[in-house]
């Protein structure tokens, strides 16, 4: 399963690798891998609309779909190495830390406030998040989360940026309840976050 | 012994009374100076009482430093600038980097340093809490080694314009405290207020000093320093000093009353730091006149200093200026109403209008002057070095951010930065 997963990915990066930057091309890589790696074969077509949704590429839809299609039935020796198998292992286990405790205090601090400044917070948010700034799967996973109100989903990610986005919700949170306020309510999340999920006491300090 | 009684009836009397004339002096300049140091602690505990927690370690910091960084300069530059040969009425020429002079001028040199290092550390609290340390270090800098003593020079040296044009003010009001008040005005104006203290229709929101009994405790040191400040000023040991500390005691008691009865009047709870900072007006009011007015006159300077501060106070906050300590309305509008009162409760010549005219008019110059020149500067240390501390720094607190340690870790507090969080941190920056 794990083959056949990695073997999936290196087609995804031989199919895009013609048409994204290698930073962009990361980050459409965890996002396929975060949301259609287990998906059925057809929400490819989802992926690459998804994908293709903003500037240059929009135009050049068909040809990366057509792409992606020929780099997964390609012979495995044909595709480009993953990018991904160096550092794997210890990536995805420090990261996954920082995602967890990034969703657990994210979502300890909203559930500690009151529903109308969680209203007008969620709102805030929403506005202050800057896609050219976020990978796409982190932000469509706050988008998800801000938007519908559903879990915040651990999307692997920079842990700085993800202290980014804490300290753009204390702002914005500074802005909406007052500094005290601020300060309080994160001391709270951070104290119930850690209660929550213990084993992540570490990387919930380090996103403060 | 009987040898020595001999040699002494030899010594010309003169010179004898004169030397011990000197060193009675000398010694109360000395003792006036470590008065007017020790009002550094006053302000550090005031400020940081009067800031939150996570930043009452940067605040001590940079009082702390203003006297260290305040010294060597104003010691190279500083005094040269202020009391030099002044022949153009702007500003000294010579004394710089001074290592050769008569005796009494080294003790007038060490208490003129003192209050260099007054005026400059009066913005570190109306800038606390979201001002970058190095920042605010090299604008301290500038202000200690360049614009307080230009404008000390103007009134101080007894060449400057406004002291030839009878400019009154004794211990300084304004040559001190206002200068001090416009530079953190320029400050505040351009570092901003901290994260989230006006609300989105620009009510201010309430930010409580995490430590009253350290404001009070400053409040009475800063208060005790003061007999030092306006006593010493006399640079001698007269018996002027008896009604120079009379007025001093006077007004600083009417300024705390002053808001008190103001609050009462107003129907609003009477704050301890408000009622501190009515004291601290009144003290700053009386600066300038301390010398040259009778007691009532001083009694009335206080209670309109007190009032001054208060209604100042809530001049800035409807501006949406945050000063967090209320050092403007303090040691600016009571300095400058001080100033004013000084010519008009002129002891032998009250109300006489040429010489408020001239008190006006320094008035008005030391603000011109340094608020410019503060504006000039902050601006500039804003472009080239970055003034205000970034969001991430106000959210986890100077303290942590700029020195790496934290005011109070073995006390439990609704705080996201506990001791042993904040210990990981540092291993991190």
């Amino acid at each position: 399963m794990n083959n056949d997963l990695a073997l999936r990915r290196r087609a995804i990066y031989t199919g895009l690798r013609p048409y994204l930057e290698e930073d962009a091309l990361l980050d459409a890589l965890m996002h396929w891998e975060n949301h259609f790696a287990t998906a059925p074969r057809f929400t490819l077509q989802k992926f690459v609309a998804e994908l293709c949704k903003d500037g240059d590429l929009r135009s050049r839809r068909a040809d990366i779909l057509l792409s992606l299609v020929q780099a997964l039935s390609m012979p495995a020796g044909s595709l480009l190495p993953d990018p991904l198998q160096h550092r794997q292992v210890p990536v995805s286990m420090v990261v996954a830390d920082d995602s967890q405790a990034f969703s657990a205090l994210m979502m300890a601090l909203f559930e500690l406030m009151p529903k109308d400044t969680q209203y007008h917070l969620r709102l805030d948010m929403l506005a202050s998040l800057d896609p050219r700034k976020l990978p796409r799967t982190l932000l469509i996973a706050l988008q998800r989360w801000l938007g519908d109100k559903d879990v915040l989903k651990p999307v692997s990610c920079d842990p700085a940026l993800l202290r980014t986005i804490v300290n753009r919700c204390y702002v914005v949170l500074c802005e909406r309840v007052g500094p005290v306020g601020a300060d309080r309510l994160l001391a709270r999340a951070a104290d119930l976050a850690q209660q929550q999920q213990p084993t992540l006491k570490r990387a919930i300090g380090q996103l403060l | 012994m009987r040898a020595f009684l001999i040699t002494l009836t030899m010594l010309p009397v003169t010179a004898l009374a004169e030397e011990s004339g000197d060193a009675v002096n000398m010694l109360w300049i000395a003792t006036a100076a470590a008065l007017v140091f020790l009002m550094q602690a006053g302000f550090a505990l005031l400020e940081s009482g009067m800031s939150r927690a996570k930043n009452s370690l940067n605040v001590v910091m940079k009082n702390y430093m203003d006297v260290c960084i305040g010294t060597l300069i104003f010691w190279a530059v500083g005094y040269g600038l202020m009391f030099g040969t002044n022949s153009t009425g702007w500003f000294g020429t010579d004394g710089f980097f001074i290592n050769d002079a008569e005796p009494m001028t080294w003790g007038v040199i060490l208490f003129q340093t003192m209050f260099a290092a007054t005026a400059v550390t009066i913005a570190s609290g109306a800038m606390a809490e979201r001002t970058r340390y190095n920042a605010y270090l090299v604008g301290a800098l500038v202000i200690t080694g360049f614009i307080y003593p230009v404008f000390g020079s103007w009134v101080w040296n007894s060449d400057g314009w406004l002291a030839k044009m009878g400019f009154i003010d004794f211990a300084g009001s304004t040559v001190v405290h206002s200068v001090g008040a416009w530079c953190a005005l320029a400050g505040i104006i351009v570092v901003g207020p901290r994260l989230g203290r006006f609300g989105p229709r620009g009510e201010p929101r309430e930010i409580r000093g995490h430590n009253l009994t350290l404001v009070a405790l400053g409040g009475f040191i800063l208060w005790f320093g003061w007999f030092g400040f306006n006593g010493g000023s006399t640079l001698s040991a007269s018996v002027d000093i008896g009604l120079i500390n009379l007025n001093t005691q006077l007004a600083a008691s009417a300024g705390a009353v002053a808001t008190v009865v103001l609050a009462s009047i107003m129907n609003r709870p009477v704050l301890l730091t408000e009622t501190i900072n009515g004291s601290l007006a009144g003290l700053v009011g009386i600066t300038a006149g301390c010398a040259t007015m009778s007691p009532g006159f001083a009694i009335v300077t206080g209670l309109i200093a007190g009032v001054v501060c208060v209604l100042g106070q809530q001049l800035l906050l409807r501006m949406k200026l945050d000063d967090v300590v209320g050092a403007v309305s303090v040691h600016g509008f009571a300095g400058a109403w001080g100033t004013i009162a000084a010519g008009i409760f002129y002891l032998d010549d009250p109300f006489d209008s040429t010489r408020i005219l001239v008190q006006v008019i320094g008035v008005i110059s030391a603000f011109a002057w340094t608020f410019l020149t503060a504006l000039s500067l902050y601006v500039l240390i804003a472009m080239f070095i970055g003034l205000r501390a970034s969001a991430m720094h106000e959210q986890r607190g100077l303290d942590l951010t700029e020195h790496a340690e934290i005011g109070y870790p073995e006390f439990p507090m609704q705080t996201a930065y506990t001791a042993e969080r904040a210990s990981e941190m540092e291993t991190r920056r």
